[in-house]
């Protein structure tokens, strides 16, 4: 029986390794027309009149996602230096498969705050920033297919902001009950 | 009992299973239109460019053509200003970089207006949004407004990082003169507009 326990979660765990190397090798999606647009825009890199350059959004915001359970999903941001994202404009839903998100539960690690002249006091996350996602299955199916629109939004410092920025990341949850 | 042989075969399968639904769901992601409230409805994109402008390509090129409903939903064609020296500023109330430049604008278009300085406000949200805050800032120029539309446009005078704020100066001829991504101080705007008034 111990053996067959072991062969299981020997299983399990090469599913859940493969899934994480399929979610990394298919890029997030932008999924509607509008994010489509936004993300076309963001692939060049634009020079102001004044010298300055300024990154395309996918450069400021390095995005990545891993599935890590068979309910959890890691979102994770890679921000570069003088970048940041607001974090109030963290965005989580999904929009194919049966599932759901309790997003009252979601842990979005706290930033620093920022004085804005115009909106007063921000909290804005710097550096790197991973976000757990529990998911909630409507089934216990073993493999069930989702995907789940993240949208977040974020500026450089004194200088530009960029429009809410929407990615759909198709995964595969896997290690459900097969019920 | 199953043959060890069998066991790479598996893994094999649930790969090309997986491989197989992700590419499916990436063909019905791409090829669907999706529903979204950040989708603006019925309205009008300008003909797609060939390729896309960049700062440098524009300066010197002549404004590209759109029109965009006004605050008030009236469609306005930006050769109803031709002849003016136009400033192009592409701003959000979501942006603060672009509503400190505001003021500022409002200064400059009381004090060169009569002298054909004309600014236009090309906002990337939702009018409802703009409203309050044109009137509340006395915005004494007028401010068009989209979503997608206003992306296209944008792309079209050269911003190619999406990025607000996003201004262009326009001489009374009808070509790019200057870009400029990020803000703009008043004595920097004054700098590129007095010698062309």
């Amino acid at each position: 029986m111990d053996n067959r326990n072991d062969t299981v979660l020997k299983q399990l765990t090469a599913r859940f390794l493969l899934i994480g190397l399929f979610v990394a090798a298919v890029p997030a999606q932008g999924g509607d027309s509008f994010g489509e647009r936004l993300r076309n825009l963001f692939q060049g890199e634009a020079q102001s009149s004044a010298g300055e350059e300024f990154l395309p959004a996918d450069e400021a915001f390095r995005f990545s996602a891993s599935v890590v359970g068979p309910d959890r999903v890691d979102l994770m941001w890679r921000i570069a230096d003088g970048y940041y994202l607001y974090r109030d404009k963290f965005r989580f839903r999904i929009i194919q498969g049966d599932a759901g998100i309790d997003t009252a539960s979601i842990d979005i690690p706290h930033g620093t705050v920022k004085s804005d002249e115009v909106f007063g006091d921000v909290e804005v996350n710097t550096g790197e920033v991973t976000v757990t996602v529990p998911i909630h299955r409507c089934h216990g199916r073993s493999d069930e297919a989702i995907v789940l629109q993240v949208g977040y939004q974020g500026c450089k410092e004194d200088a530009i902001c960029y429009p809410p920025v929407s990615r759909d990341v198709p995964m595969i949850l896997t290690g459900g009950t097969g019920e | 009992m199953k043959p060890a042989v069998l066991k790479p075969f598996g893994l094999i399968c649930l790969l090309a299973i997986s491989a197989g639904a992700g590419f499916y769901l990436y063909q019905q992601d791409s090829g669907n239109p999706r529903p979204n409230a950040d989708a603006a409805d019925g309205e009008r994109p300008p003909e797609a460019t060939q390729e896309a402008a960049t700062p440098d390509s524009v300066i010197g090129a002549r404004r590209p053509d759109f029109s965009l409903p006004d605050l008030e939903g009236r469609e306005r064609h930006i050769s109803e200003w031709d002849g003016n020296v136009l400033v192009i500023n592409f701003w959000a109330t979501w942006c603060p970089p672009c509503l400190k430049e505001i003021p500022e604008f409002v200064e400059l278009q009381s004090e060169y207006g009569d002298q054909g300085l004309q600014f236009v406000g090309i906002a990337l949200q939702d009018p409802s949004d703009v409203v309050d805050f044109a009137r509340k800032h006395g915005m004494n120029y007028p401010n068009l407004v989209g979503e997608l539309p206003v992306i296209r446009i944008a792309e079209a005078y050269g911003n190619n990082t999406g990025a607000l704020p996003y201004t262009t100066v326009v001489d009374r001829q009808g070509t790019v003169v200057f870009v400029r991504q990020g803000p703009m101080r008043g004595p920097e705007v004054e700098a590129v507009i007095e010698p062309l008034l």
